[in-house]
């Protein structure tokens, strides 16, 4: 029996046992009393896949944002740099208990070289954010300086999904 | 009701609502607060651009233009063979197609193209000059790296000047 359980049947002792304090002439009152709970689902963030800035030929001077829309497409900024191939935005699932709504939160961390800052990562997640929500897109910005070295690199984000 | 079962009453029912409460408070409390936390990267490649180099001087070698008013052709093919059209023009040889190399991103898809032609010039102080069109190139796959090979046409007549000619030409190779 849980604790919630148990301070029901608490009170309802108590309850009874004022009532019974012997008094001629009185008459018995009962309330009922309710237990009144929520439960919901642990909320699940589930990755289909991840962000993805593909193949990107730095700009030769200064800084370019490259940007990745929640609807797949890229732009390559001011610049002279190349956004070559192999763009996706990311996706991903948010499951809980049907029709709960819940604050969802999109963070952009560090990147794997000095010269590549995530600048910003949105989602296309409906709002009111209420779930289920399958298939949420994920985009963002990335500027590329031209010391970026040539090589694999990976920058940081995180999903925070709280009712 | 006499006060005193009135009052009575009323302490059973603040007892119940305190209980109440608190069982109210134990269901908010189970009400989850959870965040759910996913960690993840963002991946990108990142490449150098792309480098052409030629390796070879496209060249039409010696040829000799019509002795009367006539127009020849001299066609230099990406794999090095001449090919004399028109009438009166004659080959001694000598001809090399271009080649250029295209580094970069080993692998990656490329596009080559021949661009514009500049008009030929001498030292020699010639002035009706031979004329340098359609430009061809071996098609070969475009993936880095990888070299390409480039032919054109020389267009001579009876009147064009005697002596050696340079006549140029632009290439260029873009990601794709």
């Amino acid at each position: 029996m849980t604790h919630r359980a148990l301070g029901l049947g608490f009170a309802i002792i108590l309850c009874v046992a004022s009532l019974v304090s012997p008094r001629t002439g009185h008459s018995q009152a009962q309330v009922a009393v309710p237990a009144v709970m929520t439960v919901l689902s642990l909320i699940t963030i589930t990755e289909d896949f991840n962000l993805d800035f593909g193949t990107i030929v730095p700009p030769s001077d200064g800084t370019q944002d490259f940007v990745v829309g929640t609807d797949d497409s890229i732009a390559p900024g001011v610049g002279d740099g190349l956004a070559v191939s192999g763009h996706s935005r990311g996706q991903y699932d948010i499951t809980g208990t049907p029709g709960e709504t819940y604050t969802l939160t999109i963070t952009a961390g560090a990147c794997s070289d000095g010269a590549l800052e995530l600048l910003s990562v949105v989602s296309d997640a409906s709002i009111p954010t209420i779930l289920n929500q399958l298939d949420v897109h994920i985009g963002g910005t990335l500027r590329v300086g031209a010391s970026a070295p040539q090589g694999a690199h990976t920058c940081n984000y995180s999903i925070s999904a709280q009712y | 009701m006499s006060n005193k079962s009135v009052l009575k009453y009323g302490l059973a029912g603040a007892a119940v609502l305190g209980f109440a409460g608190l069982v109210g408070y134990g269901a908010n409390a189970a009400n989850p607060g959870n965040p759910a936390d996913l960690a993840t990267t963002a991946d990108v490649t990142i490449v150098s651009t792309i480098t052409v180099t030629q390796d070879r001087q496209l060249r039409f070698g010696q040829v000799v233009k019509p002795p009367t008013a006539n127009t020849a052709t001299f066609t230099v093919a990406p794999g090095g063979g001449m090919t004399v059209g028109g009438t009166g023009g004659i080959s001694n040889g000598g001809q090399t197609s271009g080649e250029f190399s295209m580094t970069g991103e080993v692998g990656a898809s490329y596009t080559f193209s021949t661009g514009s032609i500049v008009a030929c010039t001498t030292g020699g102080g010639g002035t009706v000059a031979p004329v340098l069109s359609a430009l061809t190139d071996d098609g070969q796959a475009a993936t880095l790296n990888d070299t390409v090979q480039v032919g054109a046409t020389l267009t001579v007549t009876n009147l064009t000047d005697d002596g050696t000619w340079d006549c140029g030409f632009t290439v260029s190779a873009v990601y794709s």
